[in-house]
């Protein structure tokens, strides 16, 4: 049986969609049979970043009013035949699912998935409760952003009023240059403030952009990007591997370069 | 920011990011707002400064949280 994930943030645009674009390919591309679902009614995102939006026929919406079968609305990915795609509906509303359908939705995926990876609407509304729902474990992603870290916050007192005991932490767009001069909260400041366990950082990536635009998640060429290697190493520590975030993103200073250079 | 920086007088936009966010969830956790904090404050000196004995100009208000509960702890100094 699959183990379901949900994976919010409260803010819009701090990177839900593409963390669940990457990890679900990073697991598929392990092996692993994942469903990815977007319960983002009305602003559908997921499909694009897959590069899925012309296979689309059914949609989320059709399968709880039982318009269609649950494998007839699910799409297979271009690149991975173990990767399956349940898009939102795009021309209805937030409250066109309930919460009852979203978790008959999920068990009905579990038997077929050893990962079900859902894609939560920002804010914490009627979507945000349905998009939790069905969900054994919570993966929150903040940026280290004043209004972003407040907004996770408020999302993770909500997880845990809800039941989900140890949610876990992606900060995205890290820039460490910039932590480095002062110039903004770095990883132990946001985990200091939300108390909360991390998961992994990914850095800042211009690659990100451009996997977008092409429709291809960044992880497929995983060992070409920062933002790539920092994906599958996400995959990793969700796998149960240890991944040790301290030395990951880190430019080598002089001292580490010299030592390098002249082996000491 | 100035070129010379002595003494780290001047924090930086890392630490006062920091602080912000410190301060302000303290606030969301209680829901409470900043400015009922302020008008709660006027009101107890309103109160508090028709008896003699307190030093009204050195309350202090401060939150703290332990586990899940945030604590309101209010000082008021006796003269």
């Amino acid at each position: 049986m699959g183990k379901a994930f949900v994976i919010t943030s409260g803010k819009g645009g701090v990177g839900k969609t593409t963390a669940v674009a990457n990890i679900g390919t990073g697991l598929a591309m392990k092996g692993y049979s994942v469903a990815l679902v977007d319960t983002d009614i009305g602003l559908r995102n997921l499909d694009l970043l897959l590069g899925l939006e012309n296979r689309i026929v059914y949609n989320i919406v059709d399968v709880a009013e039982k318009k269609c079968q649950l494998k007839q609305a699910l799409i297979r990915d271009k690149r991975l035949n173990n990767l399956y795609l349940l898009p939102a509906a795009q021309t209805r509303e937030k409250d066109a699912i309930n919460r009852d359908q979203m978790i008959e939705i999920i068990e009905n995926l579990r038997p077929s998935f050893d990962y079900i990876l859902i894609d939560c609407p920002a804010g914490i509304e009627q979507g945000f409760k349905n998009a939790i729902a069905g969900a054994d474990y919570a993966i929150v992603i903040t940026t280290p952003e004043v209004a972003a870290v407040r907004d996770a916050d408020r999302v993770i007192g909500l997880l845990e009023a809800n039941g989900f005991r140890d949610p876990v932490l992606i900060i995205n767009r890290v820039r460490p240059e910039m932590v480095k001069k002062g110039n903004m909260l770095g990883i132990e400041d946001v985990l200091e403030i939300l108390a909360i366990k991390l998961l992994g950082i990914v850095p800042e990536d211009e690659e990100i952009i451009i996997s977008i635009n092409k429709g291809e998640p960044i992880i497929f060429n995983n060992n070409k990007s920062k933002a790539g290697i920092a994906f599958s190493l996400i995959v990793d520590s969700i796998l149960g591997e240890k991944v040790d975030w301290n030395n990951v993103f880190t430019e080598p200073t002089l001292i580490d370069r010299l030592r390098k250079f002249f082996n000491f | 920011m100035p070129i010379f920086d002595f003494g780290g007088r001047h924090k930086s936009p890392r630490d006062i990011a920091k602080e912000r966010l410190q301060v302000m969830l303290v606030y969301d956790r209680a829901h409470l707002d900043p400015g009922l904090v302020d008008a709660l404050k006027e009101d107890l000196v309103r109160t508090v400064s028709k008896y003699s004995n307190f030093d009204i100009n050195n309350l202090t208000i401060d939150f703290s949280q332990k586990d899940n509960q945030v604590i309101l702890r209010i000082d008021i100094p006796i003269k």
